[in-house]
């Protein structure tokens, strides 16, 4: 990249101003308890149609970072983590803000997000460049492949049981199949409504999922409690802090590389994975758990780490790992750009203009962490009703403004029906938003690889790329039922022998 | 009954309704080897099949609580449970009843009408401050979206009275 294309990237489009709008809606709306990252990326999403590309992709990915670090405001000021990652921050960040370190705690956090965003940004270039030289050799095959694995890789991997992994994946190629056939343009599904001819956008799917079910959810929820502003005036780290932090963020920010690119994880595991190992190889582990600084750096570096290295297999592969990707992916597709390798190849400006916003994101949060904290204060002490209901009219406003259609709204209420009936079975929503994103993709291609065979099944196998993506995958599913049945033994066991001992 | 049970029942009967709804599709001139019905029969067969081994191993846990006794306290989460989503679907119904009289009141009375609702359904009580900041903030929503993002929002059916 020359300097002029770096001038022009700063100066003449709107990158830079929406990665600034990106973390700074991030941190408030992640400074809300039970506003995760996924769902204040997904209010934005309606905002973004008339957006240009690369800015609303920007904006989306920096709103995943603020919110990443916005989640720690409430966990060290209140204890109630703004997002499920900062929940491994609240174990020393509170015990530190009840020690009159509250603004010493914030920083900490701050500079450690500030770490784990760049070490992940480095990570996310190096990573995702080298695939963009197999993209070419994509067949049909290949992309139907690459569809299966993704989705037995988050069947599997989301949630706690590997059946209602693959219910939620099948439940959203469902969806995906509703409206016109992608070959004979045969209607499916639509029951006589012209509004569903061209099929449910996933928007609505995730906006209905993430953002409508929490706000039923949050009808029977308590209020939080409201946050000191005196305390939080965010404190630079002193040297010795900093000599001490140094060993538990490059933890953070290898255990941040490692969950981020496994799709599955996510920021949550791992910073309870990156506090533990920071607690295992401290000289003071006494003090974890009463206000230890290394116990909020790891944690931090953590899942902001996560919240760049969790785009590499999203970028390259098409498969979101995490909630909040999934909703990014969800904005790509309103751009009508489809992740995975030939991103690289037709769009490579706007991978090229994404890394750039995700740099300028980095140097946001400093900014925008220390001036937003007043006002994030000041929304968590707003009460909850107040902002539940706003949140509710920018839910309802922003997808009627989609196409202006009150049907839209229907449909994202019932998905927002969906969502809480699929939280109270315990089904994940990552595959079923992953089945209804690649649902097109992977009926599409497998049609389409068919017909260019002419209806030979081998071609699947015979294309090196399709045949070792489609081993992997069954290698995931088989894996993960081996898994699942050693659960089942082992719980057997350990009950036969309390009931042993009972008798 | 456990949740597994419930969800793996629901789940097998709307398989059952998609693969007959599916297998309905009709037949095109067009069509390739897989038809507009292949892959939609196919899921229809996969999700009963995960359905069932959901109800299976449901069964295996119902079984296993009952040997343990765990009867009484799953009695009473099961009326919390009812209660939370009683709440839940009440939220629901608010933003229904916004759909249905938007049309007739305009996008500003109906987005403060909503806030007021949602507020009130959630504090579960009626707050000195809640009508102006209702009105403030349908102010501020008409700005943004009707205003800044010119989003034809429906204006009801104020215009024929003025």
């Amino acid at each position: 990249m020359d300097f002029q294309t770096l001038w022009d990237m700063t100066f003449t489009t709107p990158l830079v101003p929406a990665a600034i709008l990106g973390v700074a809606w991030g941190i408030v709306g992640g400074a809300l308890p039970g506003i995760s990252p996924s769902i204040t990326m997904a209010l934005l999403l309606p905002f973004t149609y008339g957006m240009h590309s690369s800015s609303a992709v920007v904006l989306l990915a920096s709103t995943y970072f603020g919110a990443e670090y916005g989640g720690s405001i409430p966990a060290i000021l209140i204890r109630t983590p703004g997002t499920n990652a900062a929940a491994a921050t609240v174990i020393d960040g509170y015990a530190m803000k009840q020690q009159g370190k509250a603004g010493e705690a914030l920083g900490i956090s701050l500079y450690s997000g500030v770490i784990g965003g760049t070490f992940g940004l480095i990570m996310l270039v190096l990573l995702t460049e080298p695939l963009s030289r197999i993209a070419l050799a994509f067949k049909p095959s290949s992309y139907f492949a690459l569809g299966m694995l993704g989705l037995s890789v988050i069947g599997s991997l989301a949630g706690e049981s590997l059946i209602k992994g693959l219910i939620a994946a099948v439940l959203g190629l469902m969806i995906a199949a509703i409206g016109t056939d992608p070959v004979t343009g045969l209607n499916r599904f639509t029951f006589g409504s012209p509004e569903l001819l061209s099929g449910i956008a996933p928007i609505l799917v995730l906006v209905g999922l993430y953002a409508v079910s929490e706000l039923m959810t949050s009808a029977s929820e308590p209020p939080w409690e409201k946050a000191d502003a005196g305390t939080a005036r965010l404190k630079f780290p002193s040297p010795a802090t900093w000599k001490r932090i140094w060993p538990a963020q490059a933890i953070g920010a290898v255990v941040g590389l490692i969950e981020g690119c496994t799709p599955g994880a996510g920021g949550t595991v791992a910073a309870f994975l990156s506090y533990n190992e920071a607690r295992r190889w401290s000289r003071r582990k006494e003090e974890f758990g009463h206000g230890s600084p290394e116990g909020i750096a790891a944690p931090e570096t953590a899942n902001t780490a996560v919240s760049k290295t969790a785009l590499i297999p999203m970028l390259s592969l098409g498969i979101p790992g995490t909630n909040s990707t999934a909703v990014l992916l969800g904005g790509f597709l309103i751009q009508n750009l489809i992740p995975g390798p030939m991103l690289f190849v037709q769009h490579a400006d706007i991978v090229r203009d994404l890394y750039f916003g995700l740099g300028v994101s980095i140097v946001a949060l400093i900014l925008v962490g220390y001036l937003f904290m007043p006002p994030c204060i000041w929304m968590v002490n707003r009460p909850k009703s107040y902002l539940m209901a706003f949140i509710f009219a920018l839910v309802v406003s922003g997808v009627y403004a989609i196409e202006t259609s009150l049907f839209q709204v229907g449909i994202v209420l019932a998905f927002g029906g969906l969502g809480y009936a699929m939280r109270y079975f315990r089904l994940p929503f990552l595959p079923m938003v992953l089945g209804v994103v690649l649902g097109f993709l992977v009926e599409s291609n497998f049609r389409r690889a068919l017909v260019l065979s002419d209806g030979d099944y081998m071609t699947f196998l015979r294309d090196p790329i399709s045949a070792g993506l489609l081993g992997v995958a069954f290698l995931f599913l088989a894996g993960s039922l081996l898994r699942h049945v050693g659960e089942l033994r082992r719980h057997g066991r350990t009950r036969q022998k309390s009931e042993q001992e009972k008798a | 009954m456990n949740r597994d049970i419930v969800c793996g029942c629901g789940t097998f009967v709307f398989a059952v309704a998609y693969y007959l709804t599916a297998a309905a599709i009709p037949e095109s001139m067009l069509a390739d080897a897989v038809g507009p019905q292949g892959l939609p029969e196919a899921y229809g067969i996969t999700l009963a099949i995960l359905s069932l081994l959901l109800v299976g191993s449901g069964l295996m846990k119902w079984r296993k609580e009952h040997a343990d006794g765990a009867d009484a306290p799953q009695a009473k989460s099961g009326r919390r449970d009812w209660e939370d989503a009683r709440r839940a679907f009440g939220m629901l119904a608010l933003g229904a009843g916004y759909v249905v009289i938007l049309p007739w009141a305009g996008y500003v009375v109906s987005i403060a009408l909503l806030i007021v609702a949602v507020a009130w359904y959630q504090e579960r009580a009626f707050m000195r401050w809640l009508v102006p900041t209702a009105i403030a903030g349908a102010l501020g929503f008409w700005v943004i979206f009707v205003e800044v993002l010119e989003i034809a929002e429906p204006a009801g059916l104020w215009p024929h009275f003025i």
